[in-house]
């Protein structure tokens, strides 16, 4: 019996569990389907299902099925948490806003991105003023919101701090209580409070659920993000709620005094002893207070100390800044006294006027010049306020190891510093010297050649003992590397002058060779446009003589319109920028008839800009022969196309028949006559339009279209003539744009048409276009045999065709490049290409965005 | 051959061009596609006024003697013949703007496909009804 009983208690057990099991699978299912992930909050290891079951029960209708928003849900739910000491809410709910799980349970809602989220939880929580200013703002809403505010508003910052303050029971919740209550319609308020009981339930339950831990994919979140991590796990708002609970135990005790008079009566030892511990605990506080104010004075009156120095430290700053830029400027002044070509004593003047005014008039000085085989020290006499008479005496001073000052100076490469003379054993011998000419302290610095060798010495005298600071080294030292400079300089001279004279020479064997140039106009031009220089060849070609056209503006050679147009000074600032101006145009000679010119101008360094020189030359019979030629072209192929239509309508006419007798055989023929007659006219027709190209002639007529239609019906029709290759477009963008657009159609056409012609193997012929920061890009890549990398220019030209390595050439007449090129250019675009040799190439051209419209 | 009453109601078509290839084609073409044509070799005989008025001129742009765009702006101008529609052609593709400009109707560059020029015959003719 017993043992039935037994086995019957058994059953029922198992049979529970098996029920609990699968109560707690569809459980679970469910959650999972809402969240789009198992959260362990409803997970928990030791949970008890009907627990689970009823809080999920809350979680719907207060947080998953609110009629709130979403997103405003989530948001709400992040920022709330983050009061919370215990870190599960916020990280989880972080996860469900930024994707890892569903928004709020709600599948349809976008997640935020990280950084979206990143400034809810960096948003801090308003108290006192700004809290005030928030209530009274949301009090002075006239009717409640009928939309919630977007995330990140400044609607819903202050929806937040108000929920906030609610949900955290502190000091201003009845104030933000009202104020929400206001501004929300009742039934979202509701829904608010809901919401917020159920945010509370969370967080409670997870504080008092130990075993509660982070899932996996927030875990894995967090240890990629560190930033992130930091801000959800060391959130300082996290311990508010402590911090707010004690405050406000604290404020209860004082409420009591405020209660009815019999429980104060009642109450009244125990109300007095708390007011003592009070008035104690206040004490104690306001002397803390005291001694922390003390500190910080102490702190302020430290920092005030530390301002001070740095000021004086700016002060001093500013003074060096002011020193060295006297330093510099007059070294620049001595500088340009030798570019000048100034002499040796001025230059150094200039030196020794610096020193002067930096010991304010306290220092005497004098510059040293060695002999040609370093014996002895000659004085540069003018250079320096030392008296002529003192000069005179130490003229031929020895240099030598056993010599002093001066001549130690150069001999050991050294500064040497006498504070005093009367205190250096070593002066006695010339002590008399000093006496005669009233100075104390001597100091020799040596001028170093490039080749840190001494050729002389920079020397300053005192009236009485003085030490050399670093300052007066410094000084010291600029003045002998400026002198060293000038003095090299000075040595140079020689040099110079039988370079002028080899320059001279050049120059008039120059000048000869300008002068019999008589093909060649060459003009020499002043940086203000006037003619400074007219050889014979330009007096042949222009008509005017040197006298008569030196010292006029080089504009009148030019035809009027580009006068008009500033043309010359185009060429002029073309040539200055960029060292070389050329071009072909009209001229105008002095009798007025006009001739073509092709001339190049550079600039004249000497060494700043001093000029231009024009070299020119008459190129009117070529032009003239180019023009019969384009002529010729031009009349040649309209005349071509007059036949050849009575050859295509003819042939068009015996097709209709013979498809109507169903005679295919000749109807097949004719077919093939009408393509050859098709690809005769287009022929033709590159023809003409290198004729309208090269007479400026190619006209665009503008109209608004797709391109992406454009490309498509283009590609689609030339996908017909090829079975080996594969023609793909590829965009992300829609682009209409303002052109010519069977201009561009022709383009399209050459490009994607070279592309199949020149990948004899077949392959894909890949054409994309983007939209770029320029414009509008078309680009066309094949896998065909490239282009060497010397030709890249030259096939954008006239009659141009890549030839293959058996140097076999390829069908066409090699107009197609050079007529696209000229109708993008004539769109203000670019077109260019990309190639490597057997590799295939990719064709762009670029329509400006001015020309287009979208 | 048609009988007079057919003649009487096929649309006619006045054509100028000097080259007596195409001339040729225009006429085999047109007769063939049921218009009843007559052609000339220069603008001559429009500027004369010497000449039924027809349903639609085909004016080649480049006649010699006197330029089609004269011929087709004399016609526009002249009361009797200013609702006569006009097409221009031309070897020269951009000529189609300058051919708007002098009032032509239409404009067909040369060569042409047979198909284009009739539909685009009738279209001319259906419109100006």
């Amino acid at each position: 019996m017993s043992t039935k009983s037994e086995k019957h208690r058994k059953q029922r057990a198992n049979a529970q569990k098996m029920s609990l099991f699968y109560e707690t699978q569809s459980l679970h299912a469910e959650v999972k389907r809402r969240f789009g992930l198992l959260p362990n909050f409803f997970n928990l290891p030791t949970g008890n299902i009907e627990i689970t079951a009823n809080l999920w029960g809350f979680a719907l209708i207060a947080y998953l099925d609110n009629p709130l928003p979403s997103l405003f849900k989530e948001r709400l739910f992040v920022y709330l948490s983050r009061f919370c000491k215990v870190r599960y809410c916020v990280t989880r709910h972080f996860g469900f806003l930024i994707g890892l799980g569903n928004v709020a349970g709600d599948s349809t809602a976008p997640p935020q991105s990280i950084n979206e989220v990143m400034s809810l939880l960096k948003r801090t929580l308003p108290h006192a003023e700004r809290l005030e200013r928030i209530i009274e703002e949301l009090n002075s809403i006239r009717s409640p919101l009928m939309a919630l505010p977007e995330s990140d508003s400044s609607m819903e910052q202050m929806i937040f701090a108000c929920a906030a303050h609610v949900f955290l029971e502190s000091q201003s919740f009845s104030k933000c209580f009202d104020a929400l209550k206001k501004t929300l319609p009742e039934s979202r308020f509701q829904s608010l409070l809901i919401l917020l009981a159920f945010v509370r339930t969370a967080h409670f339950w997870t504080a008092v659920q130990t075993s509660l831990r982070l899932e996996n994919d927030i875990e894995q979140f967090l240890a990629t993000h560190k930033e992130v991590a930091d801000l959800l796990l060391n959130d300082p708002e996290m311990n508010i709620q402590e911090t707010s609970k004690k405050v406000m135990e604290e404020l209860e005790s004082l409420r009591v005094g405020n209660f009815s008079n019999e429980r104060l009566l009642l109450e009244e030892k125990v109300h007095r002893q708390k007011q003592e511990a009070a008035i104690s605990k206040a004490t104690n506080d306001l002397a803390q207070r005291v001694t922390e104010l003390e500190r910080a004075n102490q702190e302020i009156q430290n920092a005030r100390r530390a301002a001070l120095n740095l000021m004086e430290d700016a002060i001093l700053s500013k003074e060096a800044l002011r020193i060295n830029e006297r330093r510099i400027r007059m070294q620049k002044e001595a500088f340009q006294s030798v570019v000048n070509a100034g002499t040796l004593d001025e230059s150094l003047n200039i030196m020794s006027r610096l020193v002067l005014e930096e010991t304010q008039g306290a220092a005497r000085t004098a510059f040293y010049i060695a002999n040609r085989d370093y014996t002895a020290l000659h004085p540069v006499r003018g250079a320096g306020n030392m008296p002529e008479a003192y000069l005179d005496q130490i003229d031929g001073f020895l240099i030598g190891k056993d010599s002093f000052t001066c001549g130690l100076a150069v001999s050991t490469n050294e500064v040497i510093l006498t504070t005093d003379v009367y205190a250096e054993p070593r002066w006695k011998r010339w002590i008399s010297v000093a006496d005669e000419f009233h100075y104390r302290a001597c100091w020799s610095f040596p001028i170093k050649s490039k080749e840190n060798k001494a050729i002389g010495t920079f020397a300053m005298y005192f009236q009485s003992p003085r030490e050399a600071t670093p300052r007066d080294i410094a000084l010291a030292e600029i003045v002998t590397q400026s002198a060293a400079i000038i003095i090299s300089n000075n040595l140079d001279v020689g040099k110079r002058d039988r370079a002028e004279r080899a320059l001279q020479e050049s120059e008039d064997r120059l000048s000869i060779a300008v002068e019999t140039a008589i093909d060649f106009a060459i003009i020499n031009i002043n940086k203000e446009g006037l003619v400074v220089g007219w050889n014979s060849g330009a007096e042949r070609l222009f008509g005017y003589s040197a006298s008569e056209i030196v010292g006029k503006p080089t504009a009148i050679i030019f035809t009027d319109e580009d006068q008009a147009a500033n043309v010359p000074e185009v060429e002029m600032a073309t040539a200055k920028v960029t060292g070389v101006a050329s071009d072909e145009r009209w001229h105008k000679r002095k009798d007025g008839s006009r001739f073509y010119v092709s001339g190049v101008m550079r600039p004249i360094y000497n060494p700043v800009l001093s000029g231009f020189v024009k070299i020119a030359r008459d190129m009117t019979e070529q032009k003239l022969l180019e023009q019969q030629k384009d002529d010729f072209i031009g009349i040649a192929s309209h005349e071509l196309k007059t036949p050849v239509t009575s050859i295509k309508a003819y042939t068009e006419f015996l097709l209709e028949a013979f498809t109507e007798s169903k005679d295919l055989a000749r109807v097949e023929l004719l077919t093939k006559l009408d393509t050859q007659v098709d690809r005769l006219t287009g022929l033709i027709n590159a023809l003409l339009d290198t004729t309208r190209i090269a007479e400026g002639q190619l006209l665009l007529a503008y109209e608004k279209f797709n391109l992406n239609e454009l490309i498509e019906e283009r590609m689609n029709e030339l996908q017909r003539t090829t079975y080996s290759h594969k023609l793909i477009f590829s965009t992300t963008v829609e682009v209409c744009v303002t052109a010519d657009k069977e201009r561009i159609a022709q383009v399209i056409t050459n490009l994607i048409s070279n592309a199949v012609k020149y990948s004899p193997k077949g392959g894909e012929v890949r054409i994309q276009l983007d939209k770029k920061a320029e414009g509008v890009q078309v680009s066309v890549r094949d896998n065909g045999v490239g282009i060497p990398e010397d030709l890249k220019e030259k096939i954008f030209g006239r009659f141009y065709r890549v030839r293959n390595a058996q140097t076999n050439t390829y069908p066409g007449i090699g107009l197609g490049l050079y007529i696209s090129a000229a109708i993008i250019k004539r769109h203000n675009g670019k077109i260019w290409v990309d190639s490597k040799l057997n590799q295939g190439s990719t064709f762009y051209f670029l329509l400006p965005y001015n020309e287009i419209s979208n | 051959m048609k009988s007079p009453i057919e003649t009487f109601f096929m649309k006619q078509i006045i054509i100028a061009d000097d080259d007596p290839g195409v001339r040729d084609v225009f006429g085999l073409i047109l007769t063939q596609a049921g218009y009843f044509v007559t052609l000339y070799s220069s603008g001559e005989v429009l500027l004369n006024n010497q000449f039924t008025p027809p349903n639609l001129f085909i004016i080649d742009k480049q006649l010699s003697g006197v330029d089609g765009l004269e011929v087709c702006k004399f016609l526009k101008q002249n009361q009797g013949t200013k609702d006569i529609p006009v097409l221009m052609t031309s070897a020269s593709p951009n000529a189609a703007r300058i051919a708007g400009e002098a009032g032509a109707d239409g404009f067909l560059e040369k060569p042409f496909k047979m198909q284009a020029l009739i539909k685009l015959i009738q279209d001319i003719l259906r419109e100006s009804n």
